[in-house]
C-alpha cells in the first residue's frame, strides 16, 4: 500500500464529495487505465477499507475519487463524509483493473445509476479521445443529486442521456434500450447491485455475448464484521472465534486442504458446503459457484453460532 | 474441423457458404430447423463478392452467430471483416470448404496454402514435410504444422 | 543441488497434482541474477541475433505496456544489485547502466521494442499478456527458452487456447479458474509458481522451431548415463500486474539440475511422483520416450532393483 494524503475535498452534490488524493512525498502517482479503482484505507488504524473508482488523474499526478454518503452505510462512507479533511493521511493500493474498456467493440454503451457514474467518466473520455462511438445513459433521482452533471454535459454533449426519476415529467431508463444495437457493441453497467443484476440479465437477453457485458461487484473487505461461528465436519463440530481464520482452523483439525495464496485469489483451497450460511469474502468464485455450495476458507467463513456450517471433507 | 456445432443461446444465426461448403451447411441447417432457431442463409457462389458479404456481416444486430463454410482465401478475408465489425470469437464458426488450408510452418514461420487431402504436406519455403495439427491461430489465420520427424 | 536451484516439490508431496499452485511473493523482484548471468545473456543474444523472428514478437497495442514492463524490470535489477545496476529516468525514457557487462542502454517510451531492449539484460524470458474483452491474450514476448512451444505461433492467442495441449488442464474447470486468477491479479501482490518437467540434456532452447534437434537426445538416455543426462528442468515463473497499463508481465527463469545432483530423499520423492503420473502427462512432460532407462536408473539409485540377500 502507498502512503497518501488528502489534497482537496470538493462538494459535488449534497450527498457526493470528491476527494483528491496525492502521494505523501509529492511524487506523481502512476496513471490509470479507464475503469480502474483503488482500495483505500482510512481512519484510526486504517479501519475503513473501501474500493473507489478513479474519476480523474490530475495534472500534478493525483487521483480523484467520489464518495456517496449512504444512509445504510456500515460506516465507511459516513467516515469519508464527516471526518476526512484536507491533509489527512491514508493508504491506497495501486490502481486495479476494474472494467477495462472493450478492445474490439466499435460502439460502447454506458449505463450508470447514481454514484455508479464514477468509473464511466474515464471510459467516456477514453472513447472520445480515440474517436470511438459511445453513448451514456445516466439515471439519478434529481438533477441536483446528479453527480458530475455539468461536467458530462459540457464534455460529452452529444452522447449523454439523463433520466431523472423524481423530477416532474420523469423519464425512465428501461432495458428495451438494449435491443437496438448492432454486433460489436459493448455495454457497461454501473450502479447498485439490483441495477447491475437487472441490466446484466437484460443485456444477455438482448443477445449481448457474455464478454461484451461489463459490471463490477465489490465485496466487503475481509477484515470487517467477522462473527464467531460453528462448523461441523465428519470428525465433529467446532467453534471459530471472530478473530480466527477458517482455513487455519481446518488445517489445525488435521484436514489436508491444499492452499496457496491465502487471500481469496487463487481458488486452491476451495471446499464444499452442505448446509448453513456462508459469509463469502472472496471475489474469485462466481455467484453460481457460491450457490452450488463452494467456498474459499482462506478468507470466507460462517455466519452463525446456532446454525452450523456443514462442511464435506 | 469439418463440421459445425450448433451454439445455443444466440438470438439468430447467419450461415454463409459456397458450393464446396454445402455439406456442412446442410447439416447445420437441419440443426437450426430442429432447434427452431431464427436464421438466414447467404450463398456465396459466383458473382457474390466479399464487399457484399462484409456489409451483410457488419449490419447484423447484436446476438447474431456467424457460420461460414468457404474456400480458404475468401474465408480469411471474411474473418478479418467479422473481427473489424467487433464479433467475438464465440460468435463465429468458420470451416474451410474444400481441402486447401493455410498452414503455419513451426520451423521457418512461412505460411503455405496447401492441399491437406494427402499427407504429408510440404512447407513451400523450407521444404520440410509437415504434420498439420488442429491448433489454429486467429492472428495468423493458419493451422500449426510441425516436422513429421518430431513425432 | 545448487542452492539457487528452485526445487519444485514440497516436503510432503508424493503424487502428481493438478491445481493452481501459485503463491504471493510481495516485495520480490520479477527477475533474479545468478552465476550463469553472463553465459545465459550471451546465449540469448546469440539466439536472437540468429533467429530474431522467433525470439521477439509484439503486437502494436503493447508499446506502452512494453515500456512499463521494461522500466519495472530495470528497477528490479537495481533493487537486486545496486553495485551492478543503476538507472537514470528522463522524460520519455530511461537509461540502464549494467556494470556486469560494462554496457549502457537507453529505452524510449514509444519505441515499440522496449521489451526487446531490456530482455538483453536479464536471464529470464519475458512475456506480456494483455486483457482484451475480458479475456487474457499473449501479445508480446522476448522468449529464447520456451519448453516446446512457439512464441511466434502463439502471438495474439488467448491464454486458454495456448494451454489446450496441456493434458489435464481443463480438469474440473482448472483452466477457467486459472484464467480468473490471472484476471484478478493485482499490482500490489505479484505471484510465483514453479513449473517442472524432465529433459534430456542441459540445452535451454527447447523451442518448437528446433524440436527435431533436441528431441533426438531423448533416444540417447540409458540407465548408465541418465544421472548425468536427464535434467530436472524447472521454470520459476513470476506474474506481475503492471499498474499503469494493467498488462501482466510474466517472467520465466529456467533452471536445470542433473538427477545425479539430487540427494536420496529427493530421488525417492521424484520416483514416487513419476509413478503417480498419468500417461498423457508423462508424454507431455517428455518422459515417456526414455521412461524405462530412467526408471532403471532411479531404482538402482534407490536400491529397489536389488534382490534381498
Amino acid at each position: 500500500m502507498i502512503s497518501a494524503v488528502i489534497k482537496e475535498v470538493i462538494c459535488e452534490t449534497a450527498t457526493v464529495k470528491r476527494f483528491r488524493i496525492g502521494d505523501i512525498k509529492g511524487r506523481p502517482l502512476v496513471k490509470f487505465t479507464p475503469g480502474a479503482h483503488l482500495v483505500t484505507e482510512i481512519g484510526s488504524s486504517k479501519k475503513w477499507v473501501r474500493p473507489y473508482s478513479i474519476v480523474r488523474y490530475t495534472r500534478d499526478g493525483s487521483y480523484e475519487i467520489a464518495v456517496l454518503k449512504t444512509e445504510r452505510s456500515r460506516g465507511g462512507s459516513r467516515y469519508w463524509h464527516e471526518k476526512v479533511r484536507k491533509g489527512d493521511g491514508l493508504k491506497i493500493s495501486l490502481p486495479r483493473n476494474g472494467m477495462k474498456p472493450s478492445f474490439s467493440a466499435r460502439h460502447h454503451v454506458f449505463l450508470a445509476a447514481g454514484i455508479g457514474i464514477t468509473p464511466i467518466i474515464g471510459m467516456a473520455r477514453w472513447c472520445k479521445e480515440r474517436g470511438i462511438g459511445f453513448e451514456l445513459h445516466y439515471t439519478a433521482r434529481t438533477k441536483a443529486q446528479c453527480a458530475f452533471y455539468s461536467h458530462l454535459k459540457t464534455n460529452f454533449p452529444g452522447q449523454c442521456h439523463f433520466y431523472f426519476t423524481r423530477e416532474t415529467a420523469a423519464e425512465r431508463l428501461t432495458p428495451e434500450l438494449l435491443y437496438q444495437y448492432r454486433t460489436g457493441t459493448a455495454v457497461y453497467i454501473c450502479g447498485p447491485p439490483a441495477f447491475n443484476h437487472q441490466y446484466k440479465a437484460a443485456a444477455l437477453a438482448a443477445g449481448f455475448p457474455d464478454r461484451a457485458v461489463y459490471t463490477e461487484m465489490f465485496v466487503p473487505p475481509s477484515s470487517e464484521g467477522r462473527k464467531p461461528f460453528v462448523f461441523s465436519t465428519s470428525h465433529g463440530s467446532y467453534r471459530a472465534g471472530a478473530e480466527e481464520n477458517f482455513l487455519d482452523l481446518l488445517l489445525e483439525k488435521g484436514f489436508q486442504i491444499p492452499y496457496s495464496c491465502r487471500s481469496g485469489q487463487c481458488g486452491t483451497c476451495e471446499i464444499s458446503v452442505k448446509g448453513g450460511e456462508v459469509d463469502h469474502r472472496d471475489q474469485f468464485l462466481t455467484a453460481e459457484e457460491k450457490m452450488e455450495g463452494r467456498m474459499l476458507p482462506c478468507v470466507s467463513r460462517g455466519k452463525s453460532i446456532t446454525f452450523p456450517l456443514i462442511i464435506e471433507l | 474441423m469439418n463440421s459445425f456445432h450448433f451454439a445455443a443461446g444466440h438470438l439468430r444465426y447467419l450461415l454463409i457458404f459456397d458450393s464446396k461448403g454445402a455439406e456442412p451447411a446442410a447439416s447445420l441447417r437441419n440443426s437450426l430447423i430442429n432447434e427452431g432457431a431464427e436464421f438466414k442463409e447467404l450463398y456465396a457462389g459466383s458473382g457474390r463478392d466479399l464487399k457484399w458479404i462484409s456489409e451483410e456481416i457488419s449490419s447484423q444486430k447484436n446476438g447474431t452467430c456467424l457460420y461460414a463454410a468457404l474456400e480458404t482465401g475468401l474465408l480469411e478475408k471474411l474473418e478479418t471483416a467479422a473481427v473489424c465489425a467487433g464479433y467475438l470469437p464465440e460468435e463465429i464458426q468458420f470451416i474451410p470448404s474444400g481441402s486447401r488450408r493455410r498452414i503455419f510452418c513451426a520451423h521457418c514461420h512461412h505460411i503455405s496454402i496447401t492441399d491437406c487431402e494427402n499427407p504429408p504436406v510440404q512447407c513451400s519455403s523450407c521444404g520440410r514435410y509437415l504434420k498439420v495439427s488442429g491448433s489454429r491461430s486467429g492472428y495468423w489465420q493458419a493451422y500449426l504444422a510441425v516436422d513429421r520427424e518430431a513425432f | 543441488m545448487k542452492s539457487s536451484f528452485p526445487y519444485p516439490f514440497s516436503k510432503e508431496q508424493r503424487t502428481y497434482s493438478y491445481s493452481n499452485d501459485a503463491y504471493p511473493i510481495t516485495g520480490k523482484p520479477c527477475i533474479e541474477v545468478n552465476d550463469s548471468y553472463i553465459e545465459e545473456i550471451s546465449y540469448k543474444r546469440q539466439l536472437i541475433k540468429e533467429q530474431p523472428g522467433r525470439c521477439f514478437r509484439s503486437l502494436p497495442h503493447t508499446h506502452e505496456a512494453q515500456y512499463e514492463a521494461a522500466k519495472l524490470t530495470a528497477e528490479h535489477l537495481v533493487n537486486v544489485s545496486e553495485e551492478e545496476f543503476s538507472i537514470d529516468v528522463t522524460t520519455g525514457g530511461f537509461t540502464l547502466y549494467n556494470s556486469i557487462l560494462n554496457e549502457q542502454v537507453s529505452v524510449e517510451e514509444f519505441s515499440g521494442d522496449a521489451l526487446r531492449v531490456i530482455g538483453d539484460h536479464v536471464q529470464e524470458d519475458l512475456i506480456l499478456m494483455t486483457e482484451r474483452d475480458q479475456d487474457i491474450y499473449m501479445d508480446a514476448g522476448y522468449v529464447c527458452f520456451p519448453a516446446g512451444w512457439s512464441l511466434t505461433f502463439n502471438l495474439g492467442m488467448p491464454f486458454l487456447q495456448i494451454h489446450e495441449p496441456v493434458p489435464g488442464f481443463t480438469h474440473q474447470g482448472l483452466d477457467r479458474r486459472i484464467l480468473r486468477f490471472l484476471r484478478g491479479l493485482h499490482a500490489d501482490t505479484p505471484y510465483e509458481r514453479l513449473n517442472w518437467s524432465l529433459s534430456a540434456g542441459r540445452r535451454l532452447d527447447h523451442s518448437l522451431e528446433t524440436i527435431t534437434e533436441w528431441k533426438r537426445e531423448r533416444q540417447l538416455v540409458s540407465p548408465d548415463n541418465a544421472g548425468n543426462k536427464v535434467q530436472l528442468r524447472v521454470e520459476r515463473q513470476r506474474l506481475f500486474r503492471l499498474p499503469e497499463t494493467q498488462a501482466i508481465l510474466f517472467t520465466i527463469h529456467t533452471h536445470h539440475c542433473a538427477l545425479d545432483e539430487l540427494d536420496y530423499p529427493l530421488v525417492e520423492q521424484l520416483y514416487k511422483i513419476l509413478e503417480s503420473m498419468p500417461r498423457d502427462i508423462l508424454k507431455y512432460k517428455g518422459v515417456s520416450e526414455y521412461e524405462e532407462p530412467l526408471k532403471e536408473y532411479l531404482e538402482r539409485k534407490l536400491d529397489y532393483g536389488r534382490e534381498p540377500s
